[in-house]
């Protein structure tokens, strides 16, 4: 089930990488397409209605949809397998954890791709759930048998889980954020409009904070419980803290002081850019969170 | 939390800059009060909060243990000089190796919880007559230009309108409110109106959360070395008349080298009478009358026993080996003999170890007189063989081991978690169910009624589609009429 579980993971990271193809085919066809109606403009002088702008794009962009789609299932799937393997939510080791991050970050694509229709916001995200998925490859993928602090098999898996889903409303936001930024000259063609960008990146937020502090308080009430104090000033503790601080200064500077556009998208990215920080932090800094 | 320049407009005087307050000679307190209310002073708190805890993250602490010892702080000092270098004593007159610990990081907590309850309460005024004595008269002009609005136009005459109004909302799972005014019918209509209050409540959870940690710090104790030879029984002290034994410890690990169980099991008494036998597990910590003990650790012990010259026994029970000796080669334990005067170390050698001094499988016995630096007596023991060092009898019965345990008594903690709980319904309140008013006029037309209905949601791109949805809920309700006139944004 093991070796199943990893398939999974390389079909799941094929996918990713085809899905970007795809997004990257419709953003060239676009281009050309975009230069055959001038040509064509120019030589009949023809007005070209039938076919809208930008759909050509889109056509092609469904099946990167589709496809990163069929990524999100592999890596549930991977997920799954290693679960019913290991008997333990995965989420144990760097390994686990970093599929996991890839995951969290597909699926909060999905659920934004489903409820708002906006395909290049996959253009940032899906290298960001590459990148994890790289990075997994380079670390041991063996299933370790829990160490006895980590035998708490409810809070393993919804402290971990909850993380998952708040790294990956992160990634969501950062890459809203970032779309939002390069069209700082002035909008882009297939791009959505810079204000449903600022929209999204806050409704990603809305995911990430809660679920951020979930993980936080989750993290506590087991820290409690394994380690006898709910908080140990943990490095992984504390850049949680710094994110969640980061956030929650989002929050109001967006609600209370108008926030919005360039400064907001900036302190998304730095939002994201913490989250990395607490995913890697205790990669540099050793402390109670080090699980190979 | 509402900003300085909105609470300004809102009393309709201009905002005044602070320092021309003061200047002005302002009474300090209502400077100080209107910097608390500040969101921007809040802000800035806040960020300075996130900054200190980055540099506890990224700067060496020292351990609580070390601080509190001036000694073994200049130790540690030093440990850290090579990394630092000449910056150890600015960072070290700065505070900034005990962060968490540091009157910046207190003073910001500080100052950040009193702007949070002087904001919250400002603020529950207002929510509570947003939510109670909702303004229920609203110009025509609101109607013609609220972000998302619709007209109705119904043959049913107004008060049959009122009434299919009514109901549609209801079904929204709106709340309604009516008020008559001449021939209009003015209705609002609330959904989640509470659910604003989550905001006081986050922010209380916020200080709630402080004072539960300032508890934790301040009152209660923590034991993080407790160490309970197996087959002895240990004071657990701090007043609570508590005494654990250990009747067992095992350690278990997998095959491939990793730990699997640490396991031990305790009894505990009270006042002599024993009260609770339980296994003690890591993630299944023994809790009793507000105590809890965790397995922490283990190591060897070994059973000792002390006569005097005429047989009577001092002492008879395990001595933990929990110290490891300056050239790492051996274990380390203690107990002392009050009548005698007397504390005596134990020393065997580490496992794996061998020193030269100590035969395997002996014990080494050093003596001294309390306050004295000079042995009585040094002597090596061989199992079940007694031998006499400053007119007492001592036995090295037989090797143990112990195991050590976590004893705390946190009463912050509840508050820590009520804050945690009330922190997340809180998130969840104002997140999931966001208050919406939506409002509607009623006026007798020339076939019947007109119904005008209108909201603003500034926040929420998503209540537009929100909104045409209970809109076109509401035409099929009230009665046939032209198509809506759309305002505000698309939905994304």
């Amino acid at each position: 089930m093991l070796s199943l579980s990893q398939y999974c993971v390389f079909a799941g990271m094929i996918a990713v990488v085809l899905a970007l193809v795809c997004y990257v085919l419709a953003f060239a066809s676009d281009r050309i397409f975009q230069a055959r109606v001038m040509v064509a403009a120019d030589t009949v002088g023809a007005k070209i209605t039938a076919v809208q702008d930008g759909e050509v794009a889109r056509g092609v962009a469904v099946f990167g949809t589709l496809t990163s789609w069929l990524a999100f299932g592999f890596l549930s799937a991977a997920l799954a397998l290693r679960w019913g393997a290991t008997g333990h939510g995965p989420f144990a080791n760097m390994y686990e954890f970093s599929v996991a991050f890839a995951w969290g970050a597909l699926s909060v694509n999905a659920y934004f791709l489903r409820r708002y229709r906006q395909w290049t916001i996959g253009v940032i995200v899906l290298p960001v759930a590459l990148g994890m998925l790289l990075y997994s490859t380079t670390v041991p993928s063996t299933a370790t048998p829990l160490v006895p602090a980590l035998q708490n098999n409810l809070l393993l898996t919804v402290h971990v889980a909850t993380a998952v889903i708040a790294y990956g409303a992160f990634a969501v936001g950062f890459a809203a954020a970032l779309l939002y930024l390069v069209q700082s000259g002035g909008g882009r063609r297939l791009l959505p409009k810079r204000e449903l960008l600022d929209d999204l990146s806050y409704r990603a937020t809305l995911i990430g904070f809660p679920f951020l502090t979930l993980t936080i308080v989750l993290g506590a009430i087991w820290a409690d419980i394994a380690w006898g104090r709910y908080w140990s000033w943990d490095p992984k503790e504390s850049a949680s803290l710094v994110t969640w601080i980061v956030c929650l200064a989002y929050l109001h500077a967006r609600s209370a002081r108008g926030w919005r556009g360039q400064r907001a998208a900036l302190l998304l990215t730095l939002v994201f850019a913490a989250a990395l920080f607490t995913y890697f932090g205790n990669l540099f800094f050793g402390g109670l969170h080090s699980y190979g | 939390m509402s900003s300085t320049v909105s609470t300004a407009s809102r009393s309709g005087r201009p905002p005044r800059p602070a320092r021309e307050l003061r200047r002005a000679g302002v009474a300090p307190h209502a400077w100080i009060l209107r910097k608390l209310t500040s969101m921007r002073v809040a802000l800035m708190l806040l960020l300075v909060l996130g900054l200190l805890t980055l540099v506890g993250t990224l700067l060496s602490q020292a351990p609580a243990a070390v601080r509190g010892n001036p000694a073994a702080y200049a130790e540690w000092l030093e440990a850290v000089r090579p990394k630092y270098g000449g910056w150890t004593e600015v960072l070290d007159i700065l505070g900034l190796f005990s962060v968490f610990s540091s009157v910046w990081f207190k003073g910001t907590l500080l100052l950040l919880s009193a702007s949070l309850i002087t904001c919250s309460l400002r603020r529950s005024a207002g929510l509570w007559r947003t939510a109670t004595r909702p303004r229920m008269v609203m110009t025509e002009a609101f109607f013609e230009r609220a972000p998302q609005r619709a007209k109705i136009t119904s043959e049913k005459d107004p008060a049959v309108a009122l009434a299919a109004l009514r109901s549609a909302f209801r079904k929204n799972y709106f709340r309604v409110s009516v008020k008559r005014d001449g021939e209009r019918v003015h209705v609002c209509a609330d959904r989640f109106r509470w659910a604003p209050f989550g905001r006081i409540f986050i922010h209380l959870s916020f200080v709630l959360i402080l004072v539960g940690a300032l508890i934790t710090a301040t009152s209660g104790f923590r034991d993080e070395s407790v160490a309970v030879p197996v087959g002895s029984r240990v004071n657990v002290g701090h007043g609570t008349g508590l005494a654990v034994e250990a009747k067992s410890f095992a350690d278990s690990y997998y095959p491939s080298g990793p730990p699997r169980s640490y396991e031990s099991r305790l009894v505990l008494y009270k006042g002599g009478v024993p009260v609770k036998t339980q296994d003690d597990r890591v993630n299944h910590p023994v809790r009793y009358d507000g105590i809890t003990f965790y397995q922490s650790f283990f190591g060897p012990a070994v059973v000792m026993q002390a006569r005097t010259a005429t047989g009577r026994v001092l002492f008879n029970q395990g001595v933990a080996l929990l110290y490891v000796s300056q050239n790492e080669k051996d274990r380390v334990g203690r107990f002392l003999l009050p009548q005698q005067g007397l504390s005596v170390f134990v020393v065997s050698p580490a496992s794996g170890e061998v020193d030269p001094r100590i035969p395997v499988g002996d014990t080494q016995l050093e003596v001294y007189r309390s306050g004295s630096n000079t042995p009585v007596g040094i002597q090596t023991l061989s199992p079940g063989k007694p031998a006499s060092i400053g007119g007492v009898g001592f036995t090295f019965v037989r090797e143990r081991e112990f195991t050590g345990l976590i004893v705390a008594q946190d009463p912050g903690s509840t508050i820590v978690w009520i804050g945690s709980a009330l922190l997340v319904l809180g998130l969840f309140m104002v997140f999931l169910f966001p208050h919406r008013r939506v409002r509607a006029v009623i006026c007798p037309g020339p076939g019947g009624s007109e119904v005008a209905v209108a909201a603003i949601e500034r926040h929420h791109a998503g209540f537009a589609a929100q909104f045409e949805r209970l809109a076109a809920d509401l035409r099929r309700s009230v009665g046939p009429g032209p198509a809506t006139k759309k305002g505000g944004r698309a939905d994304a």
